[in-house]
């Protein structure tokens, strides 16, 4: 293989790698707002709409829009789509959407009192429905995931400073509907994906420990640190790739911006540091009693 | 217009009342985790949109450990998304931890709770 044939590949595999990761939902708990994380999907089902998504890293550009309905209070299904933009040195650039990805929830566990949400999920990208070009898969693939989130709201009050962390996690197994696709010289490996947030809440610093008097927008400011990381389990390549991405979200009454870099864990996830950002809305809070609320 | 200013615009052109999605508290009379020199005869607690009083509810619980029910929970006139209720008479010194429940006319419900101390 050549080197550019290397970076082809590794092309397609960061296109096919980032486009799974930009899922989103955001959720309370007791006194806990859970913002949409732009990297790692949040614990909780809401109605809201992802749009755009915008992802910029080593000659790739991502825009991706996904829209999450409630089917009950703790049901839901997304659908998610992203057009990628591809430009290697040395190679003409090539464009398309990725395959279709859907996914289905169901936020388990609740405790206002914890601050906590448990949540299991299943996620699915669908093949034929993207382009080959831009790295979409020749395969449909299952991910069960299993989706946490907990505040540290109980921690005692002599330790108020810490009151304002959260922490969010996801864990998931990818597993491809066939074991190799026609034409390809290496097996569809079965991946471990994973990720956590590490989030520190000015809102609830304000309004649940010391009132600093902060304006907006600084006191509506989430500042986090994301990582979301792939670890193949079966073929030849087993190496652990992803992004650390620190970054800050804004959320108002009706919807939040966020925007963070995204630095590659190892050279194998990248070259250089990348950008994404989004608009979030909330739909449960702007219509509230028409697409906004769960259908049953 | 660059994506970073145009991001940039929205933050601080976005209306400065709105602090999250549902009914948030964005400031309380005594202040959160403040000290107060003189026990407050009434707690006032404003939310990020108006809340229905009759349906929510503050609670106060006292350096005793014994918490009571403040009531009635009354809309402040001046001010559609605030509420206020009185304090037992004659607060002792210490902590006290005031838990809220609030409802928003579009139905969701919200929680939180917050401490103030009355200096001795």
């Amino acid at each position: 293989m050549n080197p550019t044939d290397r970076g082809r590949l590794a092309a397609l595999a960061l296109a096919a790698g980032l486009a799974p990761a930009l899922a989103h939902a955001h959720g309370v708990a007791g006194a806990r707002f859970f913002p949409a994380t732009l990297a790692v999907d949040d614990p909780a089902v809401a109605d809201e709409l992802s749009l755009p998504t915008v992802a910029h890293m080593d000659g790739q550009t991502d825009i991706s829009g996904e829209y999450s309905k409630r089917l009950t209070s703790t049901f839901g299904i997304s659908l998610g789509e992203t057009w990628s933009r591809l430009k290697e040195p040395g190679s003409p650039a090539s464009s398309g959407f990725q395959n279709l990805e859907t996914s289905i929830k169901w936020q388990a566990v609740t405790s206002a009192e914890h601050e906590a949400i448990l949540a299991f999920g299943l996620d699915a990208e669908w093949s034929g429905t993207g382009a080959a070009g831009v790295g979409a898969e020749q395969h449909t693939t299952f991910s069960p995931t299993l989706f946490f989130g907990k505040g540290a709201g109980d921690l005692p009050r002599s330790m108020g400073w810490a009151r304002p962390f959260a922490l969010t996690g996801q864990i998931g197994y990818a597993i491809p509907s066939r074991k190799q696709d026609p034409g390809e010289p290496d097996p569809n490996p079965r991946v471990l994906e994973w990720g956590l947030t590490l989030q520190y809440s000015l809102p609830y610093l304000q309004s649940q420990v010391r009132d600093l008097g902060l304006p907006q927008p600084f006191a509506g400011l989430t500042p986090l640190v994301e990582a979301s990381l792939e670890t193949p389990t079966t073929g030849p390549d087993r190496m652990t790739t992803g992004t650390v991405n620190p970054g800050v979200i804004w959320a108002g009454r009706h919807f939040q911006i966020g925007a963070e870099a995204m630095v590659p864990v190892n050279r194998e996830s990248g070259r250089h540091v990348g950008v994404v950002v989004q608009f979030h809305m909330f739909l449960d809070d702007i219509f509230p009693h028409s697409f906004g609320k769960p259908i049953w | 217009m660059r994506l970073p200013t145009l991001l940039t615009a929205i933050l601080f052109l976005a209306p400065a009342g709105e602090a999250l999605a549902h009914a948030r508290l964005v400031k309380a009379d005594p202040a959160v985790g403040s000290t107060v020199a003189t026990a407050p005869t009434h707690l006032w607690l404003k939310f990020n949109e108006v809340i229905r009083p009759a349906a929510s509810g503050v609670k106060l619980t006292g350096p005793d450990g014994h918490g009571v029910v403040l009531s009635p929970l009354t809309k402040d006139p001046k001010d559609p998304d605030a509420v206020s209720a009185p304090a037992p008479a004659n607060l002792a010194p210490g902590l006290y931890k005031v838990e809220w429940r609030a409802l928003s006319p579009d139905g969701h419900h919200t929680q939180g709770d917050f401490a103030f101390t009355v200096r001795r």
